[in-house]
């Protein structure tokens, strides 16, 4: 009748995958190897020696993962003592709990290598091609590795419209620019875009939406019409303003640098007579301060700086809005009251008790506003606004792909590799903020 | 002197549906080291009462007339709010109805208890936590080393009422509001969290002013009791007194409406009939009137004022028809 009780058996559990050491580094060699094969596919020129190694990686990975998986059963310990767990913060304990996610710590390090590979590039571009930001060096050939493979501006007009082949990975595109190393570039260009759209809401949307709707009353009142302000503004009309007067900056700086270099040089000799002259052959005498400052300006701040702080200046008002909404029902909590009854101030009150329970939408509507910064981005780089030739962003390159393709001319690749990065990079946002939703709050902890 | 002295405390709400007389002339009376209870029915305006006190209470849409609020010989209407959110946690501390809402979720208990020592006491974290943990013992948390860190949803409704309890006695105040304390729980711990109160009571002569609309709990734990209703003390008396001989009717039907165990199972259940009086729109007479037995003609009209019977100072009633059969003049 009874079941035999077994003395000299350790109970025991299967431990979830996340558990199991080394599962995380696992899951990323499977999901790269899965990249890196699609990527190779369309690689026509493709020694057989390359789909060897790849084969080999999936073969260590397969019997990584079969051999890990015989670890997986483990004695059923005693639960974890109090002690280990002491001295926990909210945050560490949300790294913790972040940790469990398999699929946040995957995008995680997904995000990661792709961030490291974008500003990579950008770093050996720069060792490889010191003066790259100069238009009139990009005309300079170099046949290295580096310079192929990682040289975003490196043009070669023999080879426009290669499609992806062993010395262009991800084919060319109309100058013979590599994709590859322009995609790399684009990222970082995306990346910053949402870096900063993301830090301006955090900080200044967050704090304008709880202070508002903490304080109500007036202030509440006239913080909330401001941001209706900036609202109402025809954001896009707005930004193409600036980007054009920034343009037409751009333009009258780099017509006149050299009239007013000769004009200056001319007056540190002395040669007063020949300075005015110069001027006059320009028709400069009555503008020069005008011409002077725009070339100050030119050279102090650069249209991608703009096209950041136009960004940033619009990504954090629906933050604003949203954490004020939220903020108006948590202040009628009763630990809110509680709070009061205790004495905190109100600046104690608004960043240490409202604003942790703020995470949770916070971070949800931040995951939404990076891919939104992102196509606006690519918007204004489509329009001719944000980046100019020879920088590009994802945005930019997968527009200007998508122009030059038609029936007759299927550059697949000119959009397919942006995309894709685009397209992983939303992905693992998403799936990372997923996650720190839901190890951010305690009553998620297991 | 008494610790808190409150006269003629008048607490209006502007709303759209007109003036909401949440308070509506209370005087109150506690002295140092009593418990007072204050009982009444659900909205009678116990809570805005001590909110009014602790200057919690946000103008507008709340007006706010008195003519004096004492607290320990200092007239706290005269305070600025930079002033008097310095006594609230340290001289005067609360503790809420609902253990379950009354923390905050995202904080750890250690967070939460140390506050009022940072805020008020200018303490490090090592001085708080060590007095912290100190109270945790005292209000019988087991082992408060290892639940330091632990976040709210990780105790249990009795458990964080003593966890309230300890935070609220963090700065040894001398005034602590109990709003409404062991509602939120059930029976057994209702007589663990009172017995503590008592103890901590004894232990550190805390005075307590002591809100529920059970008579019975009052009876057990409190020295003098307020009856309140429609935003007026309706009677005031010591505990013993109001239990022999209550003298509003409104009393004698809050005591009538308490199921006691020694009651025939066929006695009919008292309730008071009619509903709660809509603050906005008092009659003119008594509040009581319209759901009184012995109303009289004059109910309806005059308004009764608090008046002192027997010659007692603690012995107060607002009736033209005490209970007692005297018709006042
Ligand atoms: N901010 C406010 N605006 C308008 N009316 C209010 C406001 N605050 C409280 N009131 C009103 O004041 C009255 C008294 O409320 P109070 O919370 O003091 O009741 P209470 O006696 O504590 O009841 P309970 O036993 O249910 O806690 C209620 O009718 C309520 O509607
Ligand atoms: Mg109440």
């Amino acid at each position: 009748m009874n079941i035999p009780i077994q003395t000299d058996d350790v109970p025991m559990r299967k431990r979830p995958w996340g558990e199991v050491p080394f599962a995380f580094l696992v899951n990323l060699s499977w999901f790269m190897s899965f990249i890196v094969g699609i990527i190779l596919i369309p690689i026509h020129d493709l020694p057989i020696t390359a789909w060897i190694a790849w084969g080999l990686w999936f073969a260590i990975n397969l019997s990584v993962t079969l051999f890990l998986q015989t670890k997986r059963m483990v004695p059923l310990e005693a639960p974890v003592s109090k002690k280990e767990i002491q001295g926990t913060s909210l945050f560490k304990d949300a790294i913790n709990r972040l940790k469990q996610n398999q699929l946040a710590t995957l995008s995680a390090g997904v995000l990661i290598l792709m961030m490291i590979c974008c500003f990579g590039q950008s770093i050996i571009a720069k060792a490889i091609h010191p003066d790259i930001d100069d238009p009139k060096s990009i005309v300079a050939l170099e046949n290295s590795f580096l310079s192929i493979h990682f040289d975003h501006t490196r043009l070669n007009k023999e080879e426009s419209f290669s499609p992806p082949s062993t010395r262009h990975w991800f084919g060319t595109d109309f100058a013979g620019r590599d994709i590859f190393a322009r995609t790399l570039y684009g990222g970082t260009i995306s990346f910053l875009v949402a870096l900063v759209a993301t830090i301006v809401s955090l900080i200044i949307g967050v704090s304008w939406g709880a202070i508002s709707g903490y304080t109500g009353g007036k202030t509440d009142h006239y913080m909330m019409r401001f941001v209706d302000v900036l609202y109402g503004l025809p954001f896009m009309f707005l930004i193409i303003l600036i980007m054009t007067l920034v343009n037409g900056v751009h333009t009258t700086a780099s017509q006149n640098r050299d009239i007013v270099t000769q004009y200056e040089d001319f007056l540190a000799e002395g040669k007063t007579e020949e300075a005015d002259k110069v001027l006059q052959e320009n028709e400069l005498t009555t503008n020069l301060g005008t011409v002077k400052a725009a070339i100050w300006l030119d050279n102090n701040i650069s249209p991608v700086f703009v096209m950041f702080i136009a960004i940033g200046l619009v990504s954090w008002l629906t933050m604003a809005r949203i954490t004020r909404g939220q903020v108006l029902s948590l202040k009628q909590r009763e630990f809110i009251t509680a709070a009061k009854t205790i004495g905190a101030g109100n600046m104690r009150i608004i960043f240490l008790h409202i604003v942790p329970n703020l995470l949770g939408p916070v971070i949800i509507y931040t995951t939404l506003t990076i891919p939104t910064v992102m196509l606006t981005e690519s918007f204004l780089s489509f329009l001719g606004l944000g980046i100019s030739e020879p920088q590009c962003s994802w945005g930019s390159l997968a527009s200007a792909g998508w122009k030059e393709i038609n029936v007759i001319k299927p550059y697949w690749w000119l959009v397919a590799y942006p995309t894709l990065a685009m397209f992983l990079t939303l992905f693992s946002l998403n799936f990372i903020g997923d996650g720190l939703r839901d190890a951010l709050d305690p009553k998620m902890k297991r | 002197m008494a610790l808190l002295e409150v006269q003629n405390l008048k607490t209006h709400f502007h709303t759209q549906d007109g003036l909401v007389r949440a308070v509506d002339g209370v005087s109150l009376n506690v002295e140092a080291g009593k418990t007072v209870g204050i009982v009444g029915e659900s909205g009678s305006g116990k809570s805005v009462t001590n909110m009014t006190i602790l200057g919690l209470v946000p103008t507008p849409p709340g007006i706010i007339d008195a003519d004096a609020i004492l607290f320990e010989g200092q007239d706290l209407r005269s305070l600025s709010k930079e002033q008097l959110r310095k006594l609230r946690g340290n001289r005067i501390a609360m503790v809420f109805q609902d253990p379950m809402t009354s923390l905050n979720p995202f904080l750890t208990i250690e967070d939460q208890l140390t506050e009022p020592l940072l805020i008020h006491k200018g303490q490090n974290m090592d001085q708080a936590r060590q007095r912290v943990l100190q109270l945790l013992k005292e209000v019988g948390i087991p082992d408060p080393q290892s639940r330091l860190k632990d976040y709210p949803h990780q105790f249990s409704g009795g458990m964080r009422q003593r966890v309230m309890m300890a935070m609220a006695l963090v700065c040894e105040p001398s005034l602590l509001i109990c709003d409404e304390p062991t509602t939120a729980l059930d029976v057994t711990i209702q007589a663990q969290i009172l017995e503590l109160l008592k103890r901590i009571q004894k232990e550190h002569g805390t005075t307590i002013i002591f809100i529920t609309h059970d008579l019975g709990v009052a009876a057990g734990f409190c020295d003098e009791i307020y009856v309140m209703y429609a935003g007026r003390i309706v009677e005031h008396a010591q505990t013993d007194e109001l239990f022999k001989t209550p003298l509003h009717p409104y009393t004698a039907s809050l005591l009538k409406s308490v199921p006691r165990l020694d009651q025939e199972a066929s006695e009919a259940f008292v309730t008071i009939q009619g509903s709660p009086p809509d603050l906005t729109a008092l009659p003119a007479g008594c509040s009581f009137q319209p759901r009184c037995d012995h109303a009289i003609s004059r109910c309806e009209t005059e308004r009764p004022t608090l008046e002192e019977r027997e010659g007692n100072h603690s012995r107060q009633c607002s009736c033209f028809v005490d209970l007692r059969g005297e018709v006042k003049s």
